[in-house]
């Protein structure tokens, strides 16, 4: 823990070691021995209280924390729970931020709908892209799993300025990301459709026609910035 | 005929390791107190709403080659095209955890419990993998039991090796060590048979292939049933071959056309753990 002043900036940077640690509220054991000292969600409360924007609360305390474990888990100097913790203690700040964005609209980076491609049922990896953008600030329709290619474009049409992910976690089911690249492209050939998981390679992106691979979830925040810039 | 297996929770509950890898943690990393809390707690559910099952049924290879053909969509050349033909027995199986484990992990991902519902999905997956273990070495042990095992010479045989030369360099590095075919050296081990499984949606094996399975070994009697794009149901479940023989049958490089889209080669870990055990 960054050693204190009430200071903004000391309380964001205790918020962004909160969530790297995991540490979502005062009640939570997580580290072990931390039971009753402030997690997250009572930093955010003391960011509020000096009326630091939550606009920065959430860029430079909560996103700028995940943003590390993200780093990390693609360095592998953490692992999936790590990652999970930190996504966990993320949203319990983010629970205190969303009343005071629906005032003044919660910001988005955009609309992302990710799913996991058709004859696969693992969803880990499309969790943790789903958890890694969301706290990079997009807003996520999760297809869930063993999606068929109609499905995808479905919410492609429910989402038009939707950026897409497509998983695969088997050696077989990349024929059905294949599939769904294609049928999303008939529909909407120029839609920005990143994928990943186990098998997949930088070549069979490129093979299948999809806009871009993302090799780990921390990964695909970067490409989508460079596919899909902000407004 | 297909034959109702038991198994008991106690049996698959697995090695905190291998649930651990499954988490993406190498094997020997330190973990973190509250990664194995997280752990210890995704066991003691498991524990509580596990209800293994399998069923296992023997297969003639002239049944295997239909079954295996499938609807015609696997890849032009896999390894078990030429493994099953060179085997000694062969057995379809399927294994579950049972439904309500897999019931508690889609709930936990529902309610957005990511951090439980991922444990436990990882323990449920190494609980599975530990059920085919197990059923894999009893029909091992069944089936060595009704006949010997490979003579030294066969496994030469089986593994390209001429009778009476040395291992060709190929094999030198992976053969001789595995299977223990040198025709030099001293302190050496009898040939035994090994078993491997393998399933429909791995090395070549269309997932399509489930259907046949499925019609052959009805593991619907456990309580598994096969989805519209052939994944079973519970999730915590697996399907596919044993194949018994000696262990060079199952020595393959991985040269396939799909190889080269694999980024796990399990195969290898595989292959390697035949000269620890089955």
């Amino acid at each position: 823990m960054t050693e204190t002043t009430d200071a903004p900036k000391d309380i964001l940077a205790n918020i962004a070691q909160c969530v790297q640690t995991g540490k979502a509220d005062a009640n939570m054991n997580i580290p072990m021995g931390s039971k009753g000292q402030p997690g997250v969600a009572e930093w955010v409360d003391q960011a509020i209280a000096k009326d630091v924007p939550p606009q920065t609360i959430l860029a430079e305390g909560l996103m700028a924390g995940l943003q590390v474990i993200g780093k990390k888990f693609a360095a592998n100097e953490v692992f999936i729970p790590e990652v999970l913790i930190a996504a966990r203690a993320m949203h319990a700040g983010m629970n205190k931020l969303k009343p005071l964005f629906a005032e003044q609209d919660m910001p988005s980076r955009g609309t992302f709908v990710m799913g996991t491609v058709q004859g696969d049922l693992h969803d880990i990896g499309k969790n943790l892209v789903c958890m890694l953008l969301e706290g990079a600030g997009w807003r996520i329709i999760d297809v869930g799993v063993d999606c068929a290619p109609e499905k995808l474009v479905a919410a492609i049409k429910e989402h038009p300025d939707c950026a897409v992910g497509l998983s695969a976690l088997l050696t077989t089911t990349m024929v059905a990301m294949g599939k769904a690249v294609s049928a999303i492209r008939e529909s909407f050939p120029d839609k920005t459709v990143i994928v990943g998981g186990a098998p997949v390679t930088e070549e069979f992106a490129k093979e299948i026609g999809a806009s871009g691979y993302a090799p780990d979830p921390s990964a695909a925040i970067d490409l989508l910035d460079r596919l899909q810039p902000a407004a | 005929m297909s034959e109702i297996l038991t198994i008991t929770t106690d049996e698959v509950v697995p090695d905190r390791e291998a649930v651990f890898e499954h988490q993406g943690i190498p094997a020997g990393r330190a973990v973190a107190a509250e990664i194995e809390a997280l752990c210890t707690a995704a066991m003691e559910v498991f524990r509580q709403a596990a209800a293994p099952a399998g069923v296992l049924a023997e297969i003639s290879k002239a049944d295997f080659a239909t079954l295996y053909k499938g609807d015609g969509q696997n890849e032009d050349a896999t390894p078990v095209d030429e493994i099953y033909p060179r085997a000694k027995h062969l057995a379809l199986f399927a294994v579950t955890v049972g439904e309500e484990v897999s019931r508690r992990i889609a709930d936990g991902f529902k309610s957005k419990d990511f951090v439980d519902a991922c444990m436990l999905d990882s323990v449920a997956s190494a609980s599975a993998e530990r059920a085919v273990e197990i059923v894999q070495q009893r029909f091992l042990e069944r089936a060595t039991a009704r006949s010997p095992a490979a003579t030294k010479g066969e496994h030469r045989r089986l593994a390209g090796v001429p009778t009476g030369e040395t291992p060709v360099p190929q094999f030198s590095s992976r053969a001789e060590k595995i299977l223990d075919i040198s025709s030099t050296g001293g302190d050496r081990r009898s040939p035994v048979d090994g078993v491997l499984a393998y399933s429909p949606g791995y090395c070549g094996w269309d997932i399509s292939g489930q259907r046949k399975l499925f019609e052959f070994l009805k593991p619907e009697t456990v309580g598994i049933s096969l989805g519209e794009s052939c994944l079973m149901q519970p999730l915590k479940s697996v399907s596919g071959v044993f194949i018994i023989g000696p262990k060079a049958i199952h020595l393959f490089d991985n040269c396939y056309s799909f190889c080269g889209r694999c980024t796990t080669h399990n195969c290898r870990d595989r292959i390697r753990a035949l000269d620890a055990g089955g």
